[in-house]
């Protein structure tokens, strides 16, 4: 009789598995069955190499963040992404074209127009249901909330924002919009508002907005000067940007 | 608890503290973050609370949470690199065995598993430990991971493959 392959070995090796076929032909086998009690035994080990005891502190950090007021908002939605649909591919395509494009025509009017309306941004899914704000940490290497639309609006405005700030922009299918910070800009000030959103000295590090396809309009105002428009599921950039994927990158300058 | 009471959040932390702990761990292959994911998951858990319907397992229910804050996180991060597992781990991983002679049975194999699993890229080693440490079913992890269940499959037989590769060279 044939040996099963490796993965029906490893699968016979599980208890919770309903055994393939060739189940029967192991315990004649010293190889198989060998390679199946590897299988138990590397499962084994993967559990106890990874089995820790929570450090003995962390509850006293989360009363003190508790008791700072903090409010958090898990994902306890199920995501919105399975495997990417055809069309996020077909619109990572169309961002990557935009993106050559651009590439290709500096500095020209055509460069303009690519930038302003053809980064119509079908963004890779991803869920956005999460909030993870700024930890007890008076240096937060990252910070992030998430705000409702009002009114299928929303306004961000960066104030005081400088180099090395990267803006990261991407659409995403979700209600919500999702804003992350890392490095420098996790430690500057985010004031949410009524549909808008005030980000105050952010001077390094990214920052990166996950807007939402569905809203009506999304603006973001860098020093009082619109640099991005998402309307009716166009985005808009006015403003050097790259792309990477379906991602929208602004340096601030 | 969904009254918000403090010592009722602290008899939960004290249930499950451990397991998010672990869950978060192998997830993002680092203390650090590990311990970040459990602080968040229990600052925002009374709010969470509201949608738990009670119809499964109120441990099934918070690890899934847990995952989704793991890997929140990890995107948030936007980490380019894939990050090993954690090399603090090996002095402080704790071997949950009957006893000493079992426990010192395990450390070589312990290490060489930690070692192993660092050198997986990161998406397959969060399939294989969902789904050989964790239990979780394809389709669930396809769920947690934004992927099909045929993809989790398929990442889990290649974590396999290079396990085997790396373990029994």
């Amino acid at each position: 009789m044939r040996h099963p392959d490796f993965d029906s070995l490893v699968s016979m090796s599980r208890t919770d598995t309903l055994h393939p076929g060739g189940a029967d032909h192991v315990p004649s086998c010293a190889a198989c069955a060998a390679t199946v009690a590897w299988a138990s035994d590397i499962r084994s080990a993967a559990v106890a190499a990874t089995s820790l005891t929570a450090p003995e502190s962390t509850w006293e950090r989360i009363e003190s963040r508790l008791d700072g007021g903090e409010r958090l908002i898990l994902p306890v939605a199920r995501g919105t992404a399975h495997s990417r649909t055809r069309a996020a591919a077909i619109a990572a395509g169309l961002v990557l074209m935009a993106s050559v494009g651009a590439a290709l025509v500096p500095q020209t009017g055509v460069r303009a127009w690519i930038e302003r309306h053809v980064l119509d941004v079908a963004a890779e899914q991803e869920p956005t249901e999460a909030t993870i704000s700024p930890a007890a940490d008076p240096s937060p290497a990252s910070a992030g909330l998430v705000l409702q639309l009002e009114d299928g609006a929303m306004h961000v405005n960066l104030t005081g924002a400088a180099a090395p700030l990267l803006l990261r922009l991407r659409l995403t299918d979700g209600p919500d919009v999702e804003v992350g910070a890392t490095g420098v800009a996790a430690a500057a000030q985010f004031a949410a508002g009524s549909g808008s959103l005030e980000i105050t000295g952010a001077d390094g590090g990214e920052i990166t907005l996950l807007m939402p396809r569905s809203a009506r309009l999304m603006t973001v105002d860098i020093d009082g000067v619109r640099a991005v428009e998402l309307r009716g599921g166009r985005l808009s950039v006015n403003a050097q940007a790259d792309t990477i994927g379906a991602e929208v990158i602004l340096p601030v300058r | 608890m969904r009254s918000g009471s403090r010592e009722a959040l602290g008899e939960l932390y004290r249930a499950h503290a451990d397991a998010v702990f672990a869950l978060a761990y192998r997830l993002t292959g680092s203390r650090e973050d590990a311990e970040d994911v459990l602080q968040d998951v229990f600052v925002g858990l009374s709010h969470a609370l509201a949608s738990y319907t009670e119809r499964g397992r109120f441990e099934s229910w918070l690890k899934r949470v847990t995952a989704r804050t793991a890997l929140m996180r990890m995107r948030s991060r936007r980490r380019r690199r894939e990050d090993p597992i954690d090399p603090l781990a090996e002095s402080s991983a704790v071997v949950r065995q009957g006893d000493a002679d079992a426990a010192s049975a395990h450390v070589v194999d312990r290490l060489a598993m930690q070692t192993a699993l660092g050198r997986l890229p990161q998406s397959l080693r969060a399939v294989f430990l969902l789904r050989e440490v964790e239990g979780y079913a394809h389709d669930e992890i396809g769920d947690l991971l934004g992927i099909s269940a045929r993809a989790s499959a398929t990442r889990l037989s290649r974590a396999w493959s290079l396990l085997r590769k790396e373990l029994t060279a």
